[in-house]
Order: structure tokens, then sequence, then C-alpha cells
């Protein structure tokens, strides 16, 4: 059944981002502008844009799903995210955003490319950088073409399609500027929709939320203590776990345009950036609680993927539309930073080989090529799979592989700079993490430590190797 | 004596950040559901606070 109200408020919200990328579309003509907005951010914007790229489908749909399902364990992996994000970011960021600034780097692999100072591990990166961005990326569509189809009625395909449509247009006409802008504003809009959640939570318990809570625990405790499922079987460790694991993940490539974007490393904008940023893991829990919620207070049974989207249209008719244009552009956010962040990372790998054409059509140009060609490749296989395949499966474990990838980059900061070691590390890790996810070997998370575990411990066995001969 | 006193400041960054990260942590492990509100308000006292320290710095 289509909302007319939703699909008006989708059209404003497109228009309007429309109108922000072609405000800016002669501003970002140049490639220092194009790729990192001129390292000039302020970091209230850049903040508020990093809060919702981070969040993800995984958060909005994936998360409350799994909440449903078995309570609030998502608690700890957002909760402990945020710690990670706060600690490190605080300590490597100034590290990250001057080095970045010294070497002109565009990215993840061109950073890393300079530090190393080897073009090995420019290439490497880059591939693998890409690599576990378009599998990220396709669990991403997937979730976007859910909001988009639920918010429009299209069919789930074709929504997927006009909304990947949708991010190329702005992204192709004004690139990093573009995104932070946006995403600054989806996250104004996400945060209306995390107190709507909230406030449903109060509502549900007649204004008082002690009420709500207690409901939920007289239906079944280990909803709000949860005590194993699906991680672990001890909260002390699935807390501890994840700390440790979201704090290598602030190397995901993704983040990387907002940190060399930011206008200056003083203490004093850290501190507004990276509260920011860290605001967004403990906001969602208004969100993730929609699970247990969905689960004591719906009268049937949902899929654990659509439990936000069936209670906000059972207990919260009138503020449906904002639950659908709040989870798709939280999407949209972490989508347009991922393909600029994969194509910046491509480029660099491929730098060598497309000179001839770089010469006739500009650099902006081929970035703009592979991010169309990386969205064709990554709608392709959104849509060839079904949604129900989506969110909590291998795909959103990808982004474990891409926090892993980046250990030796984390290990090399603090230690020697050694380019074998990187290369070898970051080869190993992507396809020990892939192969524990993809088979199913391990859940996710897990595949995502033992990959990040396996690549620091590699890079220092090699240097410990390499500086002994 | 002009020396001490950014040194001090810089362990109290130190303790600020861990201790009050350690205490969202140590709230999420004995009651998670409290983290609805517990997470986001330290994490603003936490920036407000740090913001606060380094207002002036240049």
């Amino acid at each position: 059944m289509i909302d007319v109200t939703t699909v008006w408020i989708m059209l404003a919200v497109i228009f309007l981002i429309f109108a922000i990328a072609i405000i800016y579309r002669k501003w970002a003509a140049s490639i220092e502008r194009y790729v990192v907005a001129e390292r000039a951010q302020s970091p209230w914007i850049n903040g508020l844009a990093l809060f919702s790229t981070y969040l993800s489908a995984w958060a909005v749909l994936g998360g409350p799903g799994i909440c449903y399902a078995y309570g609030i364990v998502e608690f700890a992996t957002f909760v402990g995210w945020g710690i990670g994000v706060f600690i490190i970011l605080w300590y490597y960021l100034p590290k990250i955003r001057d080095l970045g600034a010294k070497y002109g780097a565009t990215g993840l692999a061109s950073f890393m490319e300079a530090y190393f100072n080897s073009r090995h591990v420019g290439i490497v990166a880059g591939i693998v950088s890409w690599y576990a961005l378009l599998y990220y990326l396709v669990g991403q569509i997937k979730g976007l073409g859910l909001a988009f189809s639920y918010g429009t009625g299209l069919k789930y395909e074709v929504a997927a399609i006009v909304a990947i449509a949708v991010v190329l247009v702005y992204l192709i006409l004004s690139g990093l500027k573009a995104v932070i802008i946006v995403d600054a504003f989806c996250t104004i809009v996400m945060i209306a929709f995390f107190t709507a959640s909230l406030y449903l939570v109060f509502a549900l318990g007649g204004g008082n939320i002690f009420n709500t809570i207690e409901k939920i625990s007289s239906y079944d405790p280990r909803l709000l203590y949860p005590t194993g499922a699906p991680y672990t079987s001890d909260p002390i460790s699935l807390w501890v776990f994840s700390v440790l694991v979201y704090a290598m993940w602030q190397f995901t490539p993704y983040a990387w345009q907002n940190y060399l974007a930011l206008r200056s490393s003083k203490k004093k904008d850290l501190a507004i950036f990276v509260s920011l940023a860290t605001i967004a893991g403990g906001l969602i829990t208004w969100v993730l609680i929609l699970g247990p919620v969905g689960r004591v207070f719906l009268p049937y049974k949902v899929s654990p993927d659509t439990v936000v989207l069936e209670v906000g249209k059972y207990f919260f008719p009138s503020l449906y539309p904002l639950f659908i244009v709040g989870i798709f552009l939280t999407i949209l956010a972490t989508v347009d930073s991922v393909l600029l962040a994969g194509s910046a990372d491509l480029y660099v790998a491929i730098r060598g080989i497309i000179k001839p054409v770089e010469k006739k059509v500009g650099a902006i140009n081929i970035y703009r090529l592979i991010m169309v060609g990386t969205a064709v490749l990554a709608s392709y296989f959104a849509v060839v799979y079904t949604p129900e395949f989506m969110v909590y499966t291998m795909l959103i474990g990808m982004t474990g592989v891409s926090a892993a990838l980046t250990g030796p980059l984390a290990v090399g900061l603090l230690w020697k700079k050694d380019p074998i070691a990187a290369d070898v590390s970051l080869i190993v890790s992507l396809l020990l993490a892939q192969l524990l996810v993809l088979y199913g070997i391990t859940p996710w998370l897990t595949g995502c430590f033992i990959g990040l575990v396996a690549s620091v411990l590699l890079y220092i066995t090699i240097v410990l190797a390499r500086s002994h001969r | 004596m002009k020396m001490e006193r950014p040194v001090k400041r810089k362990h109290f960054e130190h303790i600020l950040i861990f201790g009050i990260n350690g205490l969202i942590l140590v709230i999420g492990i004995i009651i998670p559901w409290a983290l609805l509100f517990a997470a986001p308000l330290l994490w603003v006292i936490l920036g407000a606070i740090l913001y606060f320290i380094y207002r002036h710095e240049e």
C-alpha cells in the first residue's frame, strides 16, 4: 500500500539533496575539493555528517532485528563501538589528519602509499579497500532499496536502482562537500527519528519508561539482560570484545574522507568532532530497544529485519513517514561515503594503467566513472539476491574485513613502517576474515576480530624478521 | 611551575576519557537498558568538558 504523504516527503528530500549538490557543483571542480573538501570542514558539520555515515542498514534494520530475536545484545556492539570511537579518534585522529594534509592524501589507500613510502602498498591497499567496500555496499543497497520500496511502494528491485541513482547524481555533481552537507542533514532527520522511537517506548508505558521496561522484563528478563546469543555466552566478554573490535573499526576506509576533510587537529575541534561521532553509538540504542518492544507489544510476529518499520506502522501511524525517511536517509548517508571512499581508493590502485585515459578526461571524471562502475556492480548483486538475504548475513560482515585490513596501519602508526609487512598482512587479513565470515565458520564480528588479530600479529612478525636479517 | 599545568591537564584528560568511557562500559554490563540515557548523556558531558578545557587553544 502506498502512503502518499511518505512519497511526497521522499520526493521533497531528494529534491533538497539535488539542490545542495547543484549549489556546490562549481565549488567542487578541483580534485582537492572533490575528494577531501579542501581539508577545511568545520568539526560541527563534519561530526554531524560522520554521525549518520557510521550508522548503516545494520544499525537501523539488522540491529533491532537481532534485539527482537535475542534481547538488547546489540547495545554492547554499538555502545562498545562508541567507546572505541572516542578513545581511538581522540588519540589517532590528529595524527591521521595532519599526516594526510602533509602527504596530500585523498583517502585511506593514498595515505598508506605515502605513509609506507611504497607504491605496491598503495596498490594492495586500494584493491583490498575497494573490494571490501564493494561487499559492504551490496548490503547497504539492499537496506536502501528496502526502505525506499517501503516508502514509495515501488518493487524492491526498482527501488534499489532508483535510490542508488539518487546517490550517484549528487556524488557525481559535488563529491565530498555534497556528501558532508547531505549527511549532516541526514543526521538531523535521523535524530528526529530516534527521538520518535524513544517517545514510543515512553508512550507504551503510559508515559513512564519504567513501565515499558517492567513489561519487557516480565515477558522475558533475558531480553533486557542478554546472556549469550548470538555472539558469546558471557556479557562481560561481549562488552570487552566489542570495545576492542570497534576501536580498530575507526580505520575503516569510508570514514577516512571525513577525517581528512577536518579543518584542523586542534583539541577544541577534536572535542566537537569526536563527541558528535560518538553520540551516534549512544542514540542508536533508542532504535535498538524497538526490537524487544516489538517482540513484547506487537500482537503478531514479524520478520526481524522489519521490526522497526512494523512497530512504527502499528503504534505510530502518524509518524510512520518519519520512520521510513529516517531509515532511508541513515542508509543513504552510509552509501554515499562508501562509494566515494571506494572510488578514491581504487583510483590509487589503478592510477598507473589509466594515465592515458586520465589525460583525456581528467582525474575527477575517472573518480566519477569508478563510482558509477562500483554502484552498477553492487546494485547488480543487491538486486539478484533477495532482500531476506540482507543485513545480518555475510555482506554486512565485510565491514569487519575493512576494519581488519587497516590493522597494519594502526600498528604502523605506532611502530615501524614496513611496506612488505603491510602488503602481506592486508592480503591475509582480508582473505582470512572473508573465509571465516562467508563460509559461516564464525559470526561476522568474530571473523572480523580474528582477521584483525592475525593482521597485527603477521605485521609484527614480518617487521621483526626483516629487521634481524 | 609554568611547565606543570599542561602536564597536569594531560593527565586529567586521560583520566577523564578512560574514566567516563569505563563508566559507560560498567553501566552496560550491569544495567544494559540504562544506556538509553547514560551513554549519550555521558558522552555529551565528556565532549563538553574537553571542549571547555581546550577552548582557548590556538
